[in-house]
């Protein structure tokens, strides 16, 4: 949110100022979570292809991005809520149109049936799209089914 | 249980090793941690070596050294004849820990190597052969935390087998199994590196293994790992545990680890 204003300082246009808020809300938690589930791979899991002959494609391919897909999802479903928050804020503050947008005007006419509604279509949008992406994740993670997971 | 090696022959001799006044030591926070003192051992094609000492000597330190993982810091390791320069699949190894893929399951574990060096395809039917040489038929889609912890280690030796190595580099791989099943695959290994013409180097803890397994036994001192003794076991296979000459030199083996009180 303490981007808000410089965002709007050095993009002219808020449509795409909203656009770099966005990568910026989803990129970082998406970097940090695929960079740390990279960097936590146990290195025996290197050891082992090494050993049987991988190459270093190979252990980039088959060994460390399997290995830290769990993580890049949880960045994901982080990148994914914040984006849809951030949005909603930015198109309250610049942006003319959206949910956001239409939120705040719904308000200032103080038409609050159709702000409500506004707000259950925003809950709905955000909710399938995570539930799309559970989805996903269930897809390519279904080794992890029996493991403990969040 | 014999398909494995009586459908291929090995053709390929096992692999000669030669460990030369090596020396090997880890930085711990600053400190220098010496962890192999002057080894020096060279084994023929063929022998079965194993290597016994107190727990945190340097034994897996060497068998890494051995396998490519990492450089000494003095001393060479050859095999046959040329410097070990990094990891090569004709020398596999058997980790301590099973460490198999958790995403993967048990046949394509077991497919790793065959995958990593690009031979899946006119190698496939090797890697049901190796899972059921190990006694895991059956388990081929199970995925590695549906098994228990002894499963878990025979497809870990299962990944080895099927790469046909030439030298099979074991770190305790008997470690985790119920005496029953341990005892069931020494005789099971013993057979395997019988039919083929492999190398073997086997850590283990358990010196009634060393001497059921081995033809060759090497103690070591404690940190920093020194030999102290490298004792032939001339005795012909299949081995009686009850043996004279093994208990014989279960005896010494436990005076050169200290233990001769306890006999
Ligand atoms: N990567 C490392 N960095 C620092 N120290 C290490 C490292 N690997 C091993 N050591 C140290 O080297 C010593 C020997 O370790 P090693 O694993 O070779 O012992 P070991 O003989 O295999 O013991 P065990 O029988 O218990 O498996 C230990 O004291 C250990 O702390
Ligand atoms: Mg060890």
């Amino acid at each position: 949110m303490a981007w808000l204003p410089v965002a709007f300082f050095l993009f002219p246009s808020s449509w795409s100022a909203s656009v770099f808020l966005i990568a910026l809300a989803t990129g970082i938690p998406v970097a940090i979570l695929t960079w740390s589930g990279v960097s936590s791979v146990p290195s025996s899991y290197y050891d082992i292809a090494r050993t049987l002959g991988g190459s270093q494609r190979f252990l980039v391919l088959r060994v460390a991005i399997p290995a830290a897909l769990p993580h890049v999802f949880v960045g994901l479903f982080m990148g994914l809520t914040s984006a849809f928050v951030v949005l909603v804020v930015a198109e309250m503050m610049g942006v003319k149109a959206g949910l956001g947008w239409y939120l705040q005007w719904a308000q200032g006419w103080a038409a609050y049936g159709n702000m409500y509604a506004a707000l259950l279509v925003m809950a709905v949008v955000c909710s399938s799209l995570v539930t799309l992406l559970f989805k996903v994740r269930n897809h390519l993670l279904s080794w992890q089914k029996g493991l403990v997971r969040w | 249980m014999v398909a494995l090696a009586q459908a291929e022959p090995a053709v390929l001799p096992g692999m000669a090793v030669s460990i030369a006044h090596v020396d090997h030591s880890f930085d711990l926070d600053g400190q220098v941690l010496p962890v192999l003192s002057d080894v020096t051992l060279d084994i023929q094609p063929g022998e079965f070596v194993a290597l016994l000492g107190p727990s945190g000597c340097g034994k897996s330190t060497l068998l890494r050294l051995v396998a490519g993982l990492d450089t000494p810091k003095s001393g060479s390791i050859e095999a046959d004849g040329l410097p070990i320069a990094g990891p090569d699949p004709s020398r596999v190894v058997v980790f301590q820990d099973p460490t198999l893929y958790p995403w993967r399951t048990v046949h394509d574990n077991v497919a790793l190597g065959l995958q990593a060096q690009g031979l899946l395809k006119s190698h496939r039917h090797r890697i049901g052969e190796a899972i059921s040489l190990v006694g895991l038929d059956g388990f081929a889609k199970a995925f590695p935390q549906q098994l228990s912890g002894g499963m878990a280690q025979r497809a870990a030796l299962a990944r080895a087998l099927v790469n046909d190595p030439r030298l099979l580099i074991l770190d305790e791989p008997l470690g985790k199994l119920d005496s029953i099943t341990r005892i069931s695959m020494q005789s099971e290994l013993v057979a395997l590196w019988q039919r083929s013409n492999f190398t073997t180097l086997l850590v283990t803890h358990d010196i009634e293994e060393a001497l059921f397994m081995a033809t060759r036994l090497v103690v070591f001192s404690g940190r920093p790992a020194r030999i102290k003794a490298d004792i032939a076991i001339e005795r012909p296979y299949p081995r009686h545990r009850s043996d004279p000459y093994l208990t014989g030199l279960r005896h010494k083996a436990m005076e050169l680890l200290g233990l001769a009180e306890t006999w």
